[in-house]
């Protein structure tokens, strides 16, 4: 059995926190002027971080801690890890993209028109601005909710206290240059909620365009006990090649694609930077912005629902709307996959169907549901392959979920008994972030984008797969969902005699563009206190 | 010969650098490797990427349409690959000290690689030249840039001298690269025409079995005797045998290596020309291509009868037939076809 530190590991990388009863969230951004200061800082800081132990027992490992009422992560740029004093060795052995920062790899990214780090937030200006403060040190802090839907106090406690700790300092600061002013002195991002007619409020998995967010997270070896890793690899693990079964097929990743100092996919152990132990049980994040045009999405959505029900022959504007936007994405609203419901009427069929398990999910039902029961919701949820949809009639080749991850359809071809290799098991991405909503009414998500390298793996994707099309064979098209719109603004939906079209979305305007961010180091327990400490060694 | 394969030539030549440097006037001089160096920076290329400038200058190798890809490639030294290993027990025995260093490979000059993918002429007549007369008519003074840092090209004034001195500094291309057969080579169930081979293979097979059991008998027969007129019969046959069965495989080995010859005979020989495959071809039908994104868009939901229409505006805006319009050599996009619709 394969047993990881989870003591070691800081906790964001495994939990998505807002599914773990912590729906708020406050990101804060430090600069360091003052070597001493920041260390001092950073020991501050440092008996607070939470880690990835266990709060229940179906998580991996044997002891369970008491959950916190808040979480605390740690993670620092090149420049902020530079300020820290650490040796020119470990520093230049670091990965060329975390060392240029995110702001400097933009045109990778496809950060450019309204993306552009030009147009960012102040805070994130230091790439194209040198008179900037760049920044340091990101400190996130994830809190539970009120039964009104509001932060508990402790969020406001801890940040008061965060404050304190780098006035104190003398060398630190809190960096302000976020939201709509760009005078905020932190960024803040909430689940959407709704609430009730007897004023009870309901923390909703949904991101701004309306659909369920967060179902496919990559499942690695240690992240879950022997016995619960089985299931949860169902959808979220890789798949083997050879005839399909679904209870057979899945098995998680290794864990060395999303922690450092860990077999990686590759059969190697990654190799980041000297000393071993600093990079050992840590990873790197890209926490990005990103902000979601919600009514410009509605409004194309509304368009190109007239002009499919004209080519499909639909009469129903719901359902035309409904669709459209599905074979954009490639799940429904819901969440159910077009690969389990592939036409309106499926999709209302899978609803009725799984009721019950829908049901419990939202609380608006008290039958219980077996684990069983549920067991078999999530795998028709999201243990499906591509091999059952080699014309992509159910889901469109260029859909953003198959961008985000193919599953079994490359390497090189789809076909109904490959499975996942290793072109795209070694590009999967642990998602975190919740949305956000600014005072001037701007909406989107703080994303934070996990992996071992964001070179192999975040600007892969964001690069060959979001904004750019030919391995889906889609030539220039991007993501219709998420992707810049310099080259292709369509999105091919491919038809056959028995669903009709084919059918071309054009005219796509940009949905989400970049308002800042950078590439942060996460590192372990262990190296928070090499750094804290100021022992970084190299030799 | 694999310097032309499926109506492509592959062309590969090595050209030496010059070494004596060219004299300067303040002291200095100037070696033709930074010269030559300088002047390959400063070819434009093609806009093969979106973020290519609108309007600038494109490769000179865009001005003719035989060229699909042109390749210049300074090489100072052959890559290191490390000492020749050996046996360590070997090595002890022949007495080779491992530490004494050895000779490693150097170029006594840099060379020009100049590699190019070009069409064939149809009618049969030399690529090469043909592509040197293109070249020359429509670059130059590039060209003369270029290989003026070469050795051996100072008097090169004309297209066939130009041909001529690349084919002084050509060397066989061993491995081309052609995907113009992506669906592979049509060659039905055609098989390799052994005629009467097979037959004789056979006569030839059964007398060796025929020999080797009357070898067999016949060291029966004289061991334990017995057998009478049919040992004797056996006997005459494995002293005939002895003297036919050798001449047997001798000429089986000759029809053997006739064969081979043959195969690898047909291995050799160019594949055809693919059709569609030269430049200008390839430029329509990408041409073509884009266009028709734009028309399929634009015709989504019109009935039958304003999809005709469509289509015949399409066609006669897009000329399918025509050699133009279509899309420049050196541009990644095609020029609008139809207006917006």
């Amino acid at each position: 059995m394969m047993q990881l530190d989870l003591s070691d590991i800081q906790g964001n990388i495994h939990r998505p926190y807002g599914r773990f009863g912590f729906p708020h969230s406050r990101h804060l951004f430090f600069h360091i002027a003052d070597e001493d200061a920041g260390r001092a800082f950073v020991q501050g800081i440092r008996p607070r971080v939470t880690t990835a132990e266990p709060w229940t027992k179906s998580e991996a490992g044997g002891t369970i801690v008491k959950k916190p009422p808040i979480t605390l992560n740690i993670g620092f740029t090149y420049p902020g890890l530079k300020a820290l004093g650490l040796p020119t060795r470990t520093l230049r052995l670091l990965p060329d993209e975390f060392i240029d920062g995110m702001g400097c790899r933009s045109q990778i990214l496809g950060d450019i028109g309204a993306s552009a780090p030009q147009g960012w937030e102040p805070v994130w200006r230091s790439a194209v601005n040198s008179t900037v403060s760049a920044v340091h040190v990101w400190v996130s802090l994830n809190v539970g909710a009120n039964p009104d839907g509001s932060p508990l106090p402790i969020l406001a406690e801890w940040t008061a206290w965060l404050e304190g700790l780098a006035t104190s300092s003398k060398g630190v600061t809190l960096l302000a240059g976020h939201g709509a002013e760009g005078t905020d002195r932190w960024q803040d991002s909430s689940a959407i909620m709704a609430t009730a007619p007897d004023g009870t409020v309901k923390v909703l998995p949904l991101e701004p365009f309306g659909f369920m967010d967060g179902i496919s997270d990559p499942v690695f070896r240690g992240k879950y006990q022997p016995k619960a890793e089985a299931q949860q690899a169902i959808g979220g693990g890789k798949i083997a090649e050879g005839p399909y079964n679904i209870h057979g097929s899945w098995s998680a990743l290794e864990a060395g694609e999303f922690i450092l100092g860990q077999v990686d996919e590759g059969q190697e152990l990654p190799v980041v930077t000297q000393p071993h132990d600093f990079a050992r049980n840590g990873t790197f994040m890209a926490w990005r912005k990103l902000r979601q045009d919600v009514p410009a999405f509605k409004a194309e959505m509304q368009r190109q629902s007239g002009l499919w029900a004209g080519v499909m022959g639909v009469t129903d504007p719901v359902e035309a709307y409904a669709t459209i936007s599905a074979k954009l994405v490639g799940r429904w609203s819901t969440g159910i996959p077009l690969l389990a419901a592939p036409t309106w009427a499926d999709h209302q069929r899978v609803l009725a169907e799984w009721s019950d398990c829908i049901a419990a999910l939202e609380r608006t039902s008290d039958k219980k549901v077996t684990p069983e029961r549920f067991a078999a919701f999530y795998e028709m949820l999201d243990g499906f392959r591509f091999g059952d949809d080699l014309d992509g009639t159910k889901c469109p080749f260029g859909a953003h979920i198959r961008r985000a991850n193919p599953r079994d359809m490359l390497d090189p071809v789809l076909s109904a008994t490959r499975g996942a290799t290793t072109l795209t098991n070694r590009r999967r991405i642990l998602r975190r972030g919740l949305p956000y909503a600014d005072p001037n009414g701007e909406q989107g998500v703080v994303m934070m984008m996990i992996c071992a390298s964001l070179f192999r793996q975040f600007e892969f994707v964001q690069q060959q797969w979001m904004n750019y099309g030919l391995d889906f064979e889609a030539g220039n098209d991007t993501c219709p969902l998420i992707g810049n719109r310099a080259q292709s603004d369509k999105h091919v939906i491919p038809g056959s005699p028995e669903t009709g079209g084919p059918f071309i979305a054009a005219g796509l305007p940009e949905f989400v563009t970049t308002r800042g961010g950078d590439y942060f180091f996460i590192p372990s327990l262990n190296a928070i206190r090499m750094i804290a400490m100021g022992t970084v060694d190299p030799t | 010969m694999p310097n032309l394969d499926g109506g492509h030539y592959f062309l590969t030549v090595l050209a030496p650098i010059r070494v004596v440097p060219l004299e300067g006037d303040v002291g200095r001089s100037y070696a033709h490797r930074q010269q030559l160096a300088q002047k390959l920076a400063l070819i434009a290329t093609g806009r093969q990427t979106a973020a290519s400038p609108e309007g600038a200058w494109s490769s000179p190798f865009a001005r003719n349409t035989l060229n699909h890809f042109a390749r210049f490639v300074i090489i100072d030294a052959p890559a290191f690959n490390g000492r020749t290993p050996g046996d360590t027990l070997v090595n002890l025995v022949r007495k080779i000290n491992p530490l004494a260093g050895q000779s490693v490979d150097r170029l006594g000059t840099a060379f020009l690689l100049f590699a190019a993918d070009i069409d064939a002429p149809t009618d049969g007549s030399d690529p090469l030249e043909a592509y040197a007369a293109a070249l020359w008519a429509t670059m130059r003074r590039d060209l003369e840039e270029v290989f003026s840092h070469c050795v051996g090209f100072d008097a090169i004034t004309s297209a066939p001298a130009f041909c001529t001195y690349l084919r002084r500094c050509q060397v066989e291309t061993t491995m081309p690269f052609n995907d113009y057969w992506p669906d592979g080579l049509p060659v039905g169930d055609a098989q390799l025409p052994l005629g009467a081979l097979k037959p004789a293979a056979i006569v030839a097979g059964a007398a060796l079995v025929l020999w080797l059991v009357a070898l067999l008998l016949n060291g029966i027969f004289t061991v334990f005797g017995g057998g009478g007129g049919f040992a004797h019969a056996v006997a005459v046959v494995s002293g005939w045998g002895a003297l036919v069965v050798p001449l047997l495989i001798l000429t089986a080995l000759i029809a053997a290596f006739g064969v081979y010859r043959k195969v690898t005979g047909l291995a050799s020989a160019p594949l055809p020309t693919a059709p569609g495959s030269d430049l200008p071809a390839v430029l329509k039908s990408l041409f073509i291509q884009q266009s028709f994104t734009g028309f399929a868009i634009g015709a989504q939901g019109l009935n039958d009868a304003a999809l005709h229409a469509r289509f015949g505006a399409f066609l006669n805006a897009v000329q399918p037939a025509e050699p133009a319009p279509t899309q420049g050599p050196g541009e990644i996009r095609a020029p609008r076809a139809e207006a917006s619709p």
